[in-house]
């Protein structure tokens, strides 16, 4: 009983965290990219928030649509120096995940 | 849930660099992205005892982001003190020493369900060597802030290489709400314990607003700290612990990216 409070308190902070992607997101990733799966689009949210929370608080990528993210990664990527391979990545991730919907 | 989940960062995340401090007392989890620099300027007023006292603890500190959870920082201190004794009031100036403080990033306040990082300082000075750990926690939820932290600090006396017997032990707690991208107004409240051989010293609180803001390039933090009635008194006859502590302490927190 004594651990239930703190379990269920952590269980609700999970819930407002950056989501991880779900087999719904791999099959939206692959009509663009095939060879994506759920290993890829991991290390990608990896990727992410190694390299992007040191310059700001992490973006929650349902917040702007798909179309939306490129551009603005474009910009930011030059200030954090991504590299080509992890810009690509980040990009992935977010693109995809912008459309995330929590399962039922 | 979800639509809570897509607000968790709106706004904030255009405010300037990750490591700005939103609460003058209360650290988060934020450290420097690798090769980035900042210089911080510390002034801590800390005024009135059970007569009259004004110390500023001052402290210039050099911030470097070493990997990309791990922060390095060099600190010059400084304080300067106006106190009764006897009939008269003595004003001094002394050199605080130096410190170094090392912060390692466990888990991200938003990519995870809670942020962690932990924290050690070392502070040298002619006479004394103090020895500091952090644990760091926080949370950021839609425009919400929530940080705690739980601080242990051990002061080595150099003399003969005695050990003080003497441990602090404080507890912080902070939350803040962006009124804007930039603005962040919030609250702290910190619990300062003094533990002896002997027993529980004190354990003094703590509570007062918080202002914050922050450019691209910059930020400027200041908390106000009144102390409230002791949990546990130094001296029955007073409610505030004022041997050791101060009626007031204040925090101004000013930063710039180099």
């Amino acid at each position: 009983m004594r651990l239930l409070a703190p379990a269920l308190v952590l269980l609700l902070l999970s819930c407002v965290s950056l989501p991880h992607p779900s087999p719904a997101d791999v099959a939206r990733a692959q009509r663009t990219w095939p060879q994506a799966d759920l290993a890829t689009l991991e290390a990608a949210r990896a990727t992410y928030v190694t390299r992007c929370s040191g310059c700001h608080l992490l973006y929650v990528p349902t917040e702007r649509a798909p179309q939306q993210w490129p551009a603005d990664l474009l910009k930011m990527s030059k200030k954090a120096k991504l590299k080509p391979a992890e810009l690509e990545q980040i990009e992935r991730f977010v693109t995809v995940m912008a459309e995330h919907t929590e399962s039922p | 849930m979800q639509r809570l989940v897509a607000v968790a960062a709106v706004g904030v995340a255009t405010a300037a660099a990750a490591n700005e401090r939103h609460f003058g007392f209360t650290y988060e989890t934020a450290v420097l992205p690798p090769g980035e620099r900042e210089v911080e300027v510390w002034i801590t007023p800390r005024v009135g005892r059970e007569e009259h006292y004004l110390r500023f603890d001052n402290r210039v500190e050099f911030e470097v982001g070493l990997m990309d959870r791990l922060m390095t920082a060099f600190y010059l201190n400084g304080n300067a003190l106006s106190e009764r004794v006897g009939d008269g009031l003595q004003s001094s100036f002394e050199f605080a020493g130096v410190s170094s403080e090392w912060k390692y990033k466990l888990l991200d306040p938003v990519a995870d369900p809670l942020g962690l990082s932990i924290y050690g300082e070392v502070t040298w000075s002619p006479t004394v060597v103090e020895l500091e750990a952090k644990l760091i926690l926080d949370k950021r939820i839609g425009r919400v802030l929530l940080a705690a932290n739980v601080v242990v600090e051990q002061e080595l006396g150099l003399e003969l290489n005695r050990v003080a017997p003497e441990t602090d032990i404080e507890l912080d707690l902070a939350a803040g709400y962006y009124l804007t991208d930039r603005l962040i107004l919030g609250l702290e409240l910190r619990n300062v314990n003094v533990v002896v051989p002997a027993g529980w010293a004190y354990s003094a609180l703590y509570f007062g607003p918080t202002l914050a803001y922050a450019r691209e390039n910059w930020w400027v933090s200041l908390s106000i700290q009144p102390q409230l009635p002791a949990l546990k008194r130094s001296a029955p006859a007073s409610l505030l612990v004022l041997d050791d502590q101060e009626r007031f302490n204040a925090r101004l927190l000013f930063s710039l990216k180099i």
